[in-house]
């Protein structure tokens, strides 16, 4: 297929000569074959010693052309590794863009080299921002359905792709226990919560309180069963949470993370809805500390001249 | 209409929260009464506990007869007073506003 | 179709609005005809076209500020804010009218009726309504300007209020003396409707001609805002502008049961109407047997000094043979049991406990004095600062000496059964929730998952449960 010719030769340049240590020019004069492994100086020396040095022999054809230009578009980006790279994936997405995507949830799961791997390939320091940058591209191309996800896709993803370790792998499925119970723990704030949910007729237990007693006011009830509420099963389950930690509203919002959690457990196809609902997104935020020589996180005393 | 508690009793000098709650209890007046609302007897005897009090004119010269006290026999704490200046070891770099204003040998009766 | 709820229920008058997320103005136009930009007047054509140099100085002439018209409000009368404040109002003609059956006295301990609602006897059958009101039964916090007409919730609790008003009808458990008293205490979360089962029972208290004393809120009694002073002889503090006020309502509620009306001539309840022995009232007055109760209250009325034994006798007479039933009922029980915010001469804070009225209610709570026949009935609240020493002896705890508990407070309800105000069950929720959508509401259809998701949010808290009814979602 030509189009894989193209890309993977493209690729091949990024990612092979890595250890070029002088840019490399090119001059549009016809020249002997390129040697790409072979390091050019960065002079147009060629061009003029054969003028210089053999006055005896005829002169050559007059060059249409004596500018010498970068063999990469990328030269003068100061990472044209990096950016020779970006565009070639770039421009698969582009090819590919109207191809039919799936949900990202269903995308066959992936781990994509880490970012210290993929220096080593494109043999540069690559900033945090940029390997996301070319992540997102890879996550993407990723979603493309696999069943009609073109050769020349694959090829260029299995370039970025680690290799399994079933050792590593990082989630273990949860299931319901022997009890029926599914089990989840959510925080929020500086509160924990560990929830048990078991199918049943709609009781609420927090810290063995009904939640009446343990979440007087009725916002932090109804963020509590939020999770419940959104997919219709307040009557179909039962909670028995444990909260420590917290005031009630962290209190109450890791419970609606954990109640979450859990009822994915029991009802993996409410993944969508729930996340449609807000109640899977982990707020990781956390109180600022406050600093010295301001009043509390950010504030400042008034400013007084003398 | 006026309320004994929170406008009558106090609008005396000398007479705070505290002495004008005191004196409300000694005499069983609820917080809320009115002048209007209180029996005679109540009256008369609240004004003879009034008499027997150190209020308002005389407070006051009894506060400034002791400063004056003090500047006689020639302490620190009177010559703080006559210089208008703060009395009780504060620092005077800056804030002695009150110190300007009260503190004087001479109050205003 | 639910629009024409919507158009009508913004429209009440005179109405403060528990919840203010919960209903919307309404007006058939969107912009205000207050923020409208006034029309320019006909008299000055605009001088621009005609005359462009004069334009120019006008425009530059120094631009003066109007000030704006102050429109000034009607000053308030004394006491009249307050009385806003206050105001109940029970019914109102945009909601829709909700057929229902009326709480009579024959659903007295009823089981069957349980988790249905009932209307309140409506006024042109009855004065039940009024009575209630001069009993100040109906509180600003319970939503009766929402609805047509005021109706309740029977719940399983209200069968066990039933319950006690039954056993003393039958005289169940009358001793030798054949005195009947039965005594309870109300208690649970907040909002669990207490204040609401306590009407029920004056309810039909009220039908049945009992003798009706309730003091609608106790904490009037202690927060320093009454006059008192120190009676002698028992060492208590009188409240006589608030007994006065008190005798007024019990008066006005009881008319027909204090003249006798309704009772057979031969029914001894009516002779009790007449004073059976001599009482002295304040120094000089003093009422003769014969005298009618009646009289002898309205005489009271009129003259704060006599309150207080006009109420004693109207105790007295209430615990001899013959007389009517009694139901003698107190809102917000927390409230004496805590130092009240009166000073003695020595400026000690006055023990709750040693207030007159306080003490009465809770003799006949704790069974030291009794009718002879009634119900004695007081509801706890949670607006309250904190009562270690009630909510232990309301649970029935053990003196722990690690605990600096008031020890008054145990004996003064030792005794009184404890009826636990729980969370509605489904079926009444949904019955609540029935009535609440049959009276427009709610905003959108109530269908299964709809009362799913409000109970669970509710917990089966009736108050939290109208606030989730009332609340629309935007």
């Amino acid at each position: 297929m030509a189009a894989t010719g193209t890309f993977l030769q493209r690729c091949h340049r990024t990612l092979t000569e890595t250890y070029r240590l002088t840019p490399q020019l090119t001059s549009h004069l016809p020249r002997k074959p390129f040697h790409p492994h072979r390091p050019r100086p960065l002079t147009t020396a060629p061009a003029s010693t054969t003028l210089m040095t053999s006055f005896s022999q005829p002169l050559p054809e007059v060059a249409p052309r004596t500018r010498l230009t970068p063999l990469s578009p990328s030269y003068y980006t100061g990472s044209p590794e990096y950016y020779d790279n970006l565009l070639a994936l770039q421009d698969l997405l582009r090819s590919h863009e109207a191809l039919p995507t799936i949900h990202g949830d269903e995308a066959p799961e992936v781990q994509w080299k880490t970012m210290d791997e993929y220096r080593l390939i494109i043999g540069d320091r690559v900033k945090p921002s940029r390997y996301n940058k070319v992540i997102r591209i890879l996550d993407r191309l990723n979603r493309i359905d696999p069943a009609i996800m073109p050769a020349e896709t694959k090829a260029a993803l299995a370039l970025y792709t680690r290799p399994e370790n079933p050792e590593l792998k990082r989630r273990v499925e949860r299931t319901v226990d022997n009890f029926g119970r599914a089990y989840a723990i959510g925080r929020r704030k500086t509160a924990i919560a560990r929830v048990f949910l078991v199918e049943g007729e709609g009781q609420a237990l927090v810290n063995g309180l009904p939640i009446i007693k343990k979440f007087s006011r009725m916002h932090d009830r109804e963020s509590v069963l939020w999770p419940l509420i959104v997919t219709n099963r307040v009557d179909k389950y039962n909670v028995f949470a444990v909260v420590k930690g917290g005031g009630k509203t962290g209190q109450a919002e890791a419970c609606t993370l954990a109640i979450a959690r859990a009822l994915r457990i029991h009802e993996p196809a409410l993944k969508h809805a729930l996340r449609e609902a807000g109640c899977v997104t982990v707020d990781h935020r956390q109180v600022e500390r406050k600093k010295p020589g301001h009043l509390k996180a950010r504030k400042m005393p008034t400013w007084v001249k003398r | 209409m006026v309320n004994l508690y929170g406008k009558a009793l106090r609008s005396f000098f000398g007479i705070g929260h505290n002495v004008a709650d005191r004196i409300c209890a000694k005499f069983s007046i609820h917080k809320t009464a009115r002048i209007s609302q209180l029996t005679q007897p109540k009256v008369t005897a609240i004004t003879s506990e009034m008499t027997k009090m150190v209020i308002d004119t005389e407070l006051k010269r009894k506060i400034a007869d002791n400063v004056i006290r003090l500047k006689d026999i020639g302490t620190h704490r009177g010559k703080r007073h006559a210089l208008g200046l703060p009395v009780r070891g504060q620092k005077t770099k800056k804030q002695i506003v009150n110190s300007r204003r009260f503190n004087r040998l001479q109050t205003n009766i | 179709m639910v629009s024409p709820i919507l158009w009508r229920c913004p429209q009440m008058p005179h109405i403060i609005y528990p919840f203010k997320s919960g209903l919307r103005i309404h007006s058939f136009t969107t912009t205000s005809p207050l923020s409208a930009k006034p029309l320019k007047p006909k008299g000055s054509p605009p001088s621009s076209k005609m005359n462009p140099g004069k334009q120019r100085m006008q425009s530059s002439k120094v631009h003066v500020k109007k000030k704006p018209i102050m429109v000034q409000k009607p000053a308030y009368e004394v006491g009249q804010r307050k009385e806003l404040r206050k105001r109940i109002v029970l019914s109102n003609t945009n909601a829709i009218p909700v057929v229902l059956p009326t709480m009579t006295a024959d659903l007295i301990g009823n089981e069957d009726a349980a988790g249905a609602m009932f209307a309140l006897p409506s006024r042109e059958a009855d004065t039940i309504v009024d009575r209630l009101r001069a009993l100040e039964a109906f509180q600003t916090k319970q939503h009766w300007p929402f609805f047509y007409r005021p109706c309740t919730l029977f719940r399983k609790e209200t069968v066990e209020v039933g319950r006690l008003l039954e056993r003393v009808m039958r005289r169940e458990g009358a001793g030798e003396d054949g005195r009947v008293n039965e005594r309870a205490i109300l208690h649970g979360y907040y909002g669990c409707g207490r204040s609401m089962l306590l009407l029920q029972a004056m309810t039909w208290a009220l039908q049945k001609e009992w003798v009706v004393i309730a003091i609608p809120n106790a904490q009037d009694l202690v927060i320093g805002h009454t006059e008192y002073e120190l009676e002698g002889n028992s060492h208590l503090w009188l409240q006589k502008a608030y007994t006065t006020d008190l005798l007024n309502r019990v008066l006005e509620a009881n008319q027909k049961t204090l003249k006798g009306v309704g009772f057979p001539s031969s029914c001894p309840a009516r002779a009790m109407m007449k004073i059976s022995q001599s009482y002295r009232l304040g120094r000089t007055d003093e009422v003769q047997k014969g005298d009618l109760m009646k009289t002898v209250l309205e005489t009271a009325v009129l003259d704060p000094l006599l309150a207080w034994d006009a109420f004693n006798a109207l105790l007295g007479e209430l615990s001899l043979p013959g007389s009517p039933p009694a139901l003698f009922a107190l809102d917000n029980l927390n409230q004496i049991s805590i130092p009240s915010k009166y000073r003695d001469p020595a400026f000690n804070a006055i023990h709750s406990h040693d207030l007159a009225l306080p003490n009465t209610f809770l003799a006949y709570l704790s069974g030291k004095r009794g009718f002879h026949k009634g119900v004695t009935l007081a509801a706890t609240s949670s607006k309250c600062s904190r009562t270690l020493a009630l909510d232990a002896a309301l649970e029935g705890r053990g003196v722990d000496p690690y605990e600096r508990l008031d020890p008054r407070i145990g004996p003064s309800i030792e005794g009184a059964q404890i009826i636990h105000v729980d969370s509605l069950s489904k079926e009444e929720a949904k019955a609540l929730m029935d009535y609440y959508n049959e009276s427009g509401i709610m905003k959108d259809p109530v269908d299964i998952a709809t009362f799913n998701e409000k109970y669970a949010v509710s917990a089966g808290n009736p108050r939290d449960l109208f606030g989730a009814c009332l609340r629309i979602r935007q």
